[in-house]
């Protein structure tokens, strides 16, 4: 069968030779033949342009990138967690009042950290509690200097750190009327009462990166040099404010009506 | 035996070889084309996400700053996606039981992360960078278009080689001064004169290395 098919092909061969040499000489001349040969390795090319988007190995190489998932841990996660009670190298942190804002010393005793008021708690009038302690005494283990010179630079970093993590809930001016306040938030403190004007720098830092009451913590996405670069700008914010006081008087007796200042006298 | 083709049939063949040409290269055109199409770069495409996470009401309406959620952006390759905890920020307190949260709460609650399908996918063997584009002046949306417009996100580039270059061999027809490279209204089409011209001296400011080096294969395929 095999054979027969073969002799078959042989002689289809002979004929195709022979036409050929005969008929279509006169559509193709000996002298177009490497024209034929090129159009044909043109298709080819064509083809094999065509089969080339089969495999993506190379496109999907078998290595981990930022977010990437993994089929070789449990938890599908390739960047891993640290292992408890290590330190990255160059994370050790022992500039206490750098990472903490706390007073050296008063930093790892947890009993001296005032804890964040958990909501609203209508039942404590602010202005009291503001009157009897206030300024530093009021936070006596927050640090009251900043650990870091303050230069133009650092207020300018602020700046613009401020406006993307915190204009959203505390206002452009710092009057605790952001969009997210607006859009059904808490209201946000207002830096510009007597009570944050007189409060340590430390005390700042300790609402930014503890979170502070409704107000989330930051630190997982604002460094230590960035928050107090922010805390520089914050500063700013009070002095260039109460420039204005006659003007921002009414809108400051109405921010101190508000359920954002009352849960401020709490942490003495 | 009759001629069966008539006299004119050689010039109709002859007219069919020189045609073969034109039709090969139709078919590399159609090639070029799909290539550069949606079909095969994904761009336009609308990705449904496991969290219907709308950068229009976030960043358009709320006017919420792409560090705020992509935190890596000016410092990293990678832009970085906001951990649950950072949407949590907020949605602790609003929109606090809204159906559509659910999956971010329960990533929240159990502490496995929420899988976001990819956008944009380069190859792995093409490098890119974020922190370097964005800390010479080339804006969010030169690349990503109106994100603060999109209700789902989709890919506004084509993200081939041919895109990029056209920028890395141009780069002065893109630049924006820096503090301008978040601003989504940022306009790069139909750019006058005084406008390319500020982009040289833009190019000159912050010392953006020539052609020669920004299309040399080794940038990016390193
Ligand atoms: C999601 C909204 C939100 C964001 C963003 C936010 N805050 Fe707050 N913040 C609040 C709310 C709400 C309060 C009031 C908390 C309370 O009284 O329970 C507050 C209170 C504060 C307080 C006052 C603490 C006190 O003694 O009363 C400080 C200081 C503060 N925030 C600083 C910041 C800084 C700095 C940023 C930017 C890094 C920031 N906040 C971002 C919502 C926010
Ligand atoms: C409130 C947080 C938030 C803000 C603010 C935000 N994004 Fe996003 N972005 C996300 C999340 C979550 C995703 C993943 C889900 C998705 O693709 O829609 C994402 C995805 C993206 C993607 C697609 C990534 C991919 O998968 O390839 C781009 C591009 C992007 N964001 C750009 C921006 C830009 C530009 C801005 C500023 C104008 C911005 N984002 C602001 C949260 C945010
Ligand atoms: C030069 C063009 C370009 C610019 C400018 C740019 N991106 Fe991207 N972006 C890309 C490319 C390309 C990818 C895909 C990266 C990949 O697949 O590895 C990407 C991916 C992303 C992702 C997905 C996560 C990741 O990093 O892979 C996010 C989020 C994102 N971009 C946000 C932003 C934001 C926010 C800005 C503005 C600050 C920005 N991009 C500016 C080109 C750009
Ligand atoms: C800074 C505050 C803030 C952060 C952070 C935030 N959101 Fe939102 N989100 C809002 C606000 C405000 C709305 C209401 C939108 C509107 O109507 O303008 C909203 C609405 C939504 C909705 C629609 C809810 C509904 O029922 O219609 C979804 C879904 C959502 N957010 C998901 C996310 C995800 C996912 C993240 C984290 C990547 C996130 N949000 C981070 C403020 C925030
Ligand atoms: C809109 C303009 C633009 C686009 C689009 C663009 N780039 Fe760039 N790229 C730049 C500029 C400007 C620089 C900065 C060059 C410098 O610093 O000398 C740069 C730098 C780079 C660098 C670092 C170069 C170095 O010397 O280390 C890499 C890598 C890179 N781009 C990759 C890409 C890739 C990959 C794409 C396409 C996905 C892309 N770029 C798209 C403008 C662009
Ligand atoms: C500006 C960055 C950049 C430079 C410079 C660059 N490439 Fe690429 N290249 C890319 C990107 C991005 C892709 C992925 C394109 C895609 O996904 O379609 C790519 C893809 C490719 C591919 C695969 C094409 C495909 O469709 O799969 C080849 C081959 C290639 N590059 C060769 C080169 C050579 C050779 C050079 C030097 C002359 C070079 N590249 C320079 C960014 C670059």
């Amino acid at each position: 069968m095999l054979a027969m098919w073969k002799f078959e092909r042989q002689k289809a061969e002979g004929r195709k030779q022979k036409a050929a040499s005969t008929g279509p000489r006169a559509l193709l001349p000996a002298a177009h033949r490497p024209l034929r040969a090129f159009f044909c390795l043109l298709l080819c090319a064509y083809c094999l342009l065509a089969a080339a988007a089969c495999r993506r190995d190379m496109q999907d190489q078998p290595k981990m990138k930022p977010y990437r998932s993994t089929v070789f841990f449990k938890d599908r996660l390739s960047s891993r967690q640290l292992v408890e009670g290590t330190v990255p190298r160059g994370f050790l942190k022992t500039d206490t009042e750098f990472f903490t804002g706390k007073k050296a010393g008063r930093a790892s005793l947890p009993a001296n950290n005032p804890q964040p008021p958990a909501g609203p708690q209508p039942g404590v009038a602010s202005a009291n509690n503001a009157s009897n302690v206030s300024g530093a005494a009021a936070y006596p283990d927050d640090v009251e200097v900043f650990p870091l010179p303050v230069t133009k630079e650092v207020v300018e970093r602020g700046k613009e750190r401020y406006e993307i993590f915190c204009t959203v809930c505390h206002g452009p001016t710092g009057n605790g009327d952001g969009m997210i306040v607006r859009r059904g938030f808490r209201r946000a403190a207002s830096f510009n009462d007597d009570r944050l004007r007189q409060a340590p720098v430390g005390h700042f830092f300790d609402a930014i990166t503890n979170g502070w009451g409704a107000m989330p913590a930051y630190a997982p996405q604002i460094p230590a040099q960035d928050r107090w670069a922010i805390i520089a700008y914050i500063r700013a914010l009070q002095l260039s404010q109460q420039s204005q006081q006659p003007q921002a008087q009414p809108a400051a007796a109405a921010a101190s009506a508000t359920p954002a200042t009352q849960s401020g006298g709490q942490h003495q | 035996m009759p001629q069966i083709f008539h006299h004119s049939t050689n010039a109709l063949a002859k007219l069919t070889i020189y045609g073969a040409v034109f039709i090969l290269v139709a078919l590399l055109w159609v090639t070029a084309e799909l290539n550069r199409s949606s079909w095969n770069t994904g761009q336009w495409v609308e990705r449904q996400q496991p969290v219907q996470f709308s950068h229009k009401h976030h960043v358009g309406d709320d006017g919420i700053d792409c560090r705020y959620c992509h935190t890596s952006v000016e410092t990293a390759a990678s832009a970085g996606l906001p951990a649950t905890t950072t949407c949590m920020n907020c949605h602790k307190q609003i929109w606090a039981d809204s159906p559509y949260l659910e999956p971010v709460r329960e990533s929240f609650r159990t502490g496995k992360p929420i899988e976001w399908i990819r956008v944009h996918d380069l190859p792995d063997f093409a490098y890119f960078n974020h922190s370097i584009h964005v800390n010479k002046g080339v804006g969010c949306s030169t690349c990503h278009g109106q994100v603060d417009q999109m209700p789902i996100a989709y890919q506004a580039s084509t993200l081939q080689m041919e895109w990029c270059l056209g920028c890395h061999r141009n780069p002065e027809n893109f630049v924006r001064p820096k503090e301008k490279v978040f601003d989504m209204q940022w306009r790069q089409d139909n750019k006058s004169k005084e406008e390319i011209a500020e982009g040289r001296s833009l190019v000159t400011k912050y010392h953006i290395q020539p052609p020669n080096v920004l299309t040399s294969c080794s940038t990016c395929h390193r």
